[in-house]
């Protein structure tokens, strides 16, 4: 900086320096805000207690997952008669340790999850932000598909594609993704549409920005609270997906561990060894349910709007 | 509505119908697995010829192109085509499980709407007290717990330790009432068969349950919340100011719009509770629609799985009407 002069350059490097600060401002208030919101903060650490889980599994299983025994089978959990605390809550029908199956079963369910969501994401955002932005032919065609698809049920929908391309982790991936990049397809480019038209919008333009610039440096971080939300909420969903797949023999295959597949496997002996299915079952609804709190949490702190007060 | 949007949104449907339709068809016929194969079963000693008469006779010997052009000219007279596996209409097979599919998807509906309602509306006129928070917490825990683990939780406590419900099935064999609408709840008490009404009902309440969970949690919420702001609202004040009863202020005035947003949510939740309960069906062996497309997957039995996916679009087409129709009459000022 020279003299009385203020170069664009210094004005550009100002207004990135505010930016930056407030971005991190509005983090750290959000972070508070988190912590201040108690169920959401409980959610958050239940979340991320299992993803610590799901990563260091192999060092707090206290059985190997796969191991079976036929002299160790229906052993019930410890606080039954018979059970003890060598097999935490018990064992299944071919003598193999669940709570070492429950631990590792955390690792698929997470990472269906978080990948299927990352993935359907950014393609439904960076597909409903264009669609949303320019309109026009390419909108009407891919509204036209997300129609199509939103109009099977996801389940049915997921086992048909399931047998044509064979169970699989990453053909279930790739499966969960087909449809759901329409939820976030949708919800960005509503935002998208809402957005374009105020003033900072035209503003930009005037500055000479490019479209690319505009869609993804003006307008999506206006909108990535709502996307984020969303997201949130539907790792939870593809979770129960995942599991409800697994449960019919379509997702993840035996012998890995899966809480889909062990809840069915329970389901024959159910009748005596109760817990086979209970067990995974629980660790899938506290999982869920934790997921689904951070998510109405962040919501209520990110997207107040859509606070369900 | 008006008769004739009502006609247009009928006609739109129809194209997106028929492209469904064609990618069903064709994706199916990409898919591993050969239906003449699954037809013979695993027996070994297959005779070339019956194979090859058994193509014939399903017109698979025919080019792709050929075979969906058959197929299309069927669907425009009304003919689904032959099931491979039962060797009868598609149409007829479908429609003898539609009956315990809607007879499953009512109930639960039934028990969403009665747990639902009525917490969603004290909860809201008696925010943040204990009802209220009470509600809250189970409606959250019924959006989180997987459906099909909750139906074998149910199997466990109220079948297996308690022996109040049935595990399986739909009816015991010995008081199936004779066959009216299919929907056995309803035949028993159209030919006064008392047993069977009861047996039918004792089927019916843990499947209803675990399927009608999710909904009745997702509902309470959304009426709760549209209640609350409505209640708010500056013709609700008004309302009161009249010196009106709370009673008559909260059902005649804040329950009829709070009911918008709600009635859109379920609407669009029974096209899933027809479509999405194959695993309840699973579990509790209730012979439904979801059950037959599945197994039909599984049997490569191409005819009956296009012909079920179509009917299923077809729900989702009409829920969406049917919600759009009740929208005009609950709010007159919207108009389609």
């Amino acid at each position: 900086m020279t003299g009385l002069f203020v170069t664009q350059k210094d004005l550009q490097k100002n207004i990135k320096f505010n930016e930056k600060k407030i971005w991190w401002k509005n983090f750290k208030h959000s972070i508070r805000e988190l912590i201040k919101c108690r169920t959401a903060f409980i959610g958050t650490i239940i979340v991320l207690s299992f993803i610590l889980v799901a990563v260091i599994a192999p060092v707090i299983a206290p059985h190997d997952p796969l191991k079976a025994s036929i002299i160790k089978r229906f052993i019930p959990p410890f606080w039954i008669e018979g059970g003890s605390t060598t097999y935490f809550f018990g064992t299944d029908e071919i003598g193999r340790d669940i709570f070492s199956r429950i631990i590792y079963g955390a690792r698929v369910s997470l990472l269906v999850g978080l990948i299927t969501v990352s993935i359907s994401g950014v393609l439904g955002t960076v597909l409903g932000s264009i669609a949303g932005y320019y309109g026009g032919r390419f909108d009407a065609i891919l509204s036209r598909i997300a129609d199509l698809l939103l109009s099977f049920p996801d389940l049915i929908f997921a086992i048909f594609l399931m047998a044509i391309t064979g169970p699989g982790f990453f053909n279930l991936i790739l499966i969960l993704c087909f449809k759901s990049w329409v939820n976030f397809f949708r919800l960005s480019r509503g935002e998208m549409i809402s957005e374009k038209t105020k003033e900072y919008i035209e503003a930009a333009q005037a500055l000479g920005e490019s479209d690319v610039q505009i869609i993804f440096k003006e307008i999506l971080p206006n909108i990535i609270h709502s996307l984020l939300v969303l997201a949130t909420l539907r790792v939870g969903y593809f979770i129960i997906l995942e599991a409800s797949l697994s449960f019919l023999g379509l997702g993840i295959q035996p012998p890995t561990p899966a809480w889909g597949s062990m809840i069915n496997s329970g389901r024959a002996f159910m009748l005596t060894s109760w817990w086979i299915s209970t067990m995974p079952g629980i660790a899938l609804l506290v999982l869920v349910l934790s997921i689904n709190l951070l998510g109405e949490g962040l919501r209520d702190i990110l997207d107040p709007r859509l606070k369900l007060e | 509505m008006k008769s004739t949007k009502i006609l247009e949104r009928i006609l739109i449907a129809i194209p997106t119908m028929l492209i469904i339709a064609i990618l069903i068809f064709v994706l199916m016929r990409i898919m591993p697995g050969d239906p003449v194969d699954k037809m013979m079963g695993k027996g070994g000693n297959i005779n070339i010829e019956e194979v090859q008469a058994l193509e014939r006779e399903f017109h698979l010997d025919l080019p792709i192109s050929a075979q969906l052009k058959i197929f299309l000219s069927g669907i425009f007279h009304g003919d689904l085509g032959m099931s491979f596996q039962e060797r009868r209409p598609v149409w007829e097979l479908i429609a003898e499980r539609i009956p315990p599919t809607l007879e499953l998807a009512l109930c639960a509906l039934l028990f969403s709407l009665i747990i639902s309602i009525p917490i969603g509306i004290i909860s809201a006129v008696k925010q943040n007290s204990l009802i209220d928070r009470l509600g809250m917490a189970f409606a959250f825990l019924g959006i989180s717990t997987p459906a099909f683990w909750l139906g074998i939780v149910l199997i466990i406590i109220f079948s297996v330790k308690l022996s109040i419900f049935p595990v399986y099935g739909r009816i015991a064999y010995v008081y199936k009432p004779i066959h009216i609408t299919g929907m056995y709840v309803l035949d028993s008490i159209l030919s006064g068969n008392w047993p069977a009404l009861k047996d039918s009902i004792m089927h019916l309440v843990l499947p209803s349950v675990s399927l009608g969970a999710a909904l009745a949690a997702v509902t309470t919420r959304i009426l709760r919340s549209s209640m609350l702001e409505v209640l708010r609202a500056d013709y609700v004040t008004l309302a009161r100011t009249k010196g009106l009863s709370e009673y008559m202020v909260i059902t005649k005035h804040a329950l009829r719009n709070a009911l918008i947003p709600t009635v859109t949510v379920v609407g669009l939740q029974v096209g899933m509770l027809l479509g999405g309960n194959m695993i309840i069906e699973t579990i509790f062996g209730w012979p439904g629609l979801g059950r037959l497309v599945v197994t039909s997957i599984f049997n490569r039995d191409f005819p009956v799985v296009q012909g079920a996916v179509m009917f299923y679009a077809l729900i989702y087409v009409a829920a969406n009407l049917i919600v759009d129709i009740i929208y005009t009459y609950l709010n007159p000022k919207i108009s389609l």
